[in-house]
């Protein structure tokens, strides 16, 4: 029965890729110009993931150098920048840059998105694993640059290689951010099947796109993946003075300004955009407007929920570690293929919730796989060996899931519905294919932006996340909450 | 007395190779090695947790014998105590000993009412009593062991493996905790198979006694009462 459920996670994963090919009816071929693309996409990536990687660890490092109170405050600032949606970030852009497009704009937004995962996770490692060779070294009066370049950066390699295959593989399947700053040219294989079928209905090549991408991908990340050990060594959880001295605290803006810029570019417009109201209006009429926020509020939640109960699905059919790791290397499946998979599935359907339910049904179907790679496949390989001994002991699958997996994947799954929500407040790229008309405050905004109207699509855009905001905190304090009490 | 029988996993850097081996099915098997020579590996096939093709475990219960390794994990009626306890962290020490309780009423049809009772037995031999509602996150290292040990024991296993259990402990909790657990383990009537690379463990000790290096038994004999080192 369990195998037969992972199964069907993989299926569902799968369907997207098995679903462009049965359109192309097994016919394959590849566009005109692909080596181009490929030279664009590749360089697109590269430059994204070397920028992210540099980035992150410079925030990283002035991470390091603040006390610790201010520490915590400021990663969680910059983490910021990593979970607000990408429309966030092209509005900031396109209000402070609006003549920079293409190859600039796509690896600068996709480097400073991607930064404040990778200072985070520096700032972890060396605290927890080196603090006690940063005491030696200061003890030896070791300088700062000498111990970086010497020690803590040879340590990092494997890490910092890790990154790089991960941003650079996400690079080259990004959808949302080039469809909006790449201007004509293709920069990533997603742009380039979303155009072979909006501008060229062929088929054939979004079939050959679509399997070269997910070859690539899956074996970028399968490779990123079996290099990062799922037990690692002793941590040590003393805060040591040497780590704040091996810091560089003014480091740390360059995390924490790109963050402050569309914070301040997000509500400076959505205030303007007020204003204008009284003259202007939104052009949108009212009970568009609203129906756009129920629909919203609805794909949002649905879509998180969704979301969740895939990996707890997925969590609870009790995975194998390769099959886990599977999952963890398994990049989203393509927004568009999937997109266009649950526009043509049901093409009859063309009422508001049919389109919603399709943009809840794509939401999950890429969150879904990122969030597992985030946190569920560590978490599941701590639970190891709990599930090793309540097997000895001889308890039921039944009793296991009850007593051992669900009360521990709680917290986890609530904060994967939150944050699944907050996303798809946020969502755009999934919608703008799988949806027959722009039904969500995202969709509304995306075509404000199109044409111009920024402040007006800086309201929705504010609003939508200031709802998805409030989303995500109640459900990661229901998930606290429940264990509070089991605790208690 | 229980026989293991071609016991053979090749690990590429390391094989072990057991041929013929037996356990006391009273008292203590000691099974002594230093690190890295393969013991909690031996431990791991005993429990199912890995898997060998030719592994036979002949486990002999009045008149018939049963081989263990053919069954799955949870029909194996063993009871485990790794080096740190391995408690269900969410549970508190006396839900950590109950899950036990009900696994063994649920797939092994023991009696709920004499598993309950065993439940409020253990707690009272091993001195649990003013930890029964503590979280096992919050427990100290001596009693997260105890704690363990009760769990592993309530379901009236076959045999109790103890990997180690008194490494993670200092010097004289370590005393405390292992003439506790070799006392309660005595008055229960369980056989155990105590792993350790610390001779001092087999202080006090009668049974049986296997050495292991690079994964093969380069000793096994019976055990006297020792006194110190291991020797007997």
């Amino acid at each position: 029965m369990s195998r037969l459920s992972r199964a069907l996670v993989f299926l569902l994963f799968l369907a997207p890729y098995v679903f462009s090919l049965i359109v192309a009816q097994g016919q394959m071929a590849l566009p005109e110009g692909f080596l181009g693309l490929v030279q664009n996409s590749l360089i697109q990536a590269a430059l994204s993931a070397l920028f992210a990687v540099a980035l992150g660890v410079s925030i990283g490092i002035g991470l390091l150098g603040l006390p610790r109170r201010l520490r915590r405050s400021t990663e969680a600032a910059v983490l910021v920048g990593s979970f607000v949606p990408s429309i966030a970030w092209v509005l900031m852009w396109m209000v402070l840059l609006p003549n920079v497009r293409g190859l600039t704009a796509i690896v600068i937004l996709h480097a400073v998105g991607a930064s404040g995962l990778i200072a985070s996770a520096v700032v972890r490692k060396v605290r927890t694993r080196w603090a006690g060779s940063l005491e030696l070294a200061m003890v030896e009066g070791a300088p700062r640059g000498l111990t970086w370049r010497l020690g803590l950066l040879p340590l990092l390699r494997s890490d910092l290689v890790t990154y790089l295959l991960t941003i650079f593989a996400s690079s080259l399947s990004s959808f949302s951010i080039p469809l909006l700053m790449g201007g004509a040219k293709a920069w990533t294989f997603e742009i380039a099947i979303h155009q072979a079928v909006r501008v060229h209905s062929a088929w054939d090549q979004v079939a050959a796109l679509t399997l070269w991408q997910w070859v690539t991908l899956t074996a970028l990340l399968f490779l990123s993946r079996s290099r990062m050990p799922l037990r690692a060594g002793a941590i040590d959880h003393r805060e040591s003075r040497a780590v704040e001295d091996y810091g560089w605290k003014p480091l740390v803006l360059l995390g924490v300004l790109p963050v402050a810029a569309v914070l301040v570019v997000l509500l400076s417009s959505a205030l303007r955009g007020v204003q204008q109201l009284e003259t202007a209006g939104l052009l949108i009429d009212g009970g568009e407007l609203g129906s756009a926020l129920l629909m919203s509020i609805f794909v949002a939640h649905f879509g998180g929920l969704l979301t969740a109960a895939t990996a707890l699905f997925f969590a609870l059919s009790r995975p194998s570690e390769t099959e886990r790791r599977l999952l963890s290397s398994y990049v989203a499946p393509s927004a568009v293929i999937t997109g266009l998979m649950l526009l043509l599935m049901r093409a009859e359907s063309v009422s508001a919730l049919a389109d919603a339910l399709r943009i809840s049904v794509g939401c999950a179907l890429v969150f879904a796989p990122v969030l597992w790679r985030m946190r569920w496949h560590v978490e599941l390989s701590t639970l190891e060996r709990q599930l090793e001994v309540a097997e000895i002991f001889g308890a039921s699958a039944k009793m296991i899931v009850r007593q051992i997996l669900w009360p521990q994947l709680r917290p986890l799954f609530y904060w994967t519905w939150g944050v699944a929500t907050f996303w798809s407040f946020g969502d755009y790229a999934i919608g703008a294919v799988a949806a027959s008309r722009p039904i969500t405050l995202a969709l509304l905004s995306r075509t404000l932006l199109e044409s111009y109207r920024l402040e007006a699509a800086a309201i929705l855009i504010a609003f939508g996340l200031f709802l998805g905001f409030l989303s995500y905190l109640f459900f990661s304090n229901r998930g606290e909450r429940n264990v509070g009490r089991k605790m208690s | 007395m229980s026989v293991v029988k071609c016991l053979e996993h090749d690990y590429g850097d390391f094989k072990i190779a057991i041929h013929n081996w037996e356990i006391l099915d009273h008292g203590v098997t000691a099974f002594l090695g230093p690190s890295g020579s393969g013991k909690s590996s031996v431990i791991r096939h005993l429990l199912g947790l890995e898997k060998s093709d030719q592994l036979q475990w002949y486990w002999t219960e009045g008149a018939e014998q049963v081989d263990l390794a053919s069954m799955p994990i949870r029909d194996r009626r063993l009871g485990v105590v790794f080096q740190n306890g391995e408690l269900f962290p969410h549970m508190t020490a006396k839900q950590n000993i109950e899950f036990a309780a009900d696994a063994a009423v649920v797939s092994r049809g023991a009696n709920r009412s004499e598993v309950a009772a065993s439940v409020g037995r253990l707690i009272q031999d091993l001195s649990l009593e003013r930890a029964t509602e503590t979280l096992a996150v919050n427990l100290s290292g001596g009693e997260r062991q105890r704690v363990a040990l009760a769990r592993a024991l309530v379901g009236r296993p076959r045999l109790i493996l103890l990997d180690e259990p008194f490494s993670a402990l200092d010097a004289e909790l370590r005393r405390d905790v292992r003439a506790m657990v070799f006392r309660v383990l005595a008055e229960h009537k369980i056989p155990a198979l105590l792993v350790t690379h610390d001779p001092e463990d087999l202080v006090g000790l009668q049974g049986k006694l296997t050495r292991i290096q690079d994964g093969r038994i380069v000793e096994d004999r019976s055990m006297a009462i020792t006194t110190e080192g291991g020797r007997g």
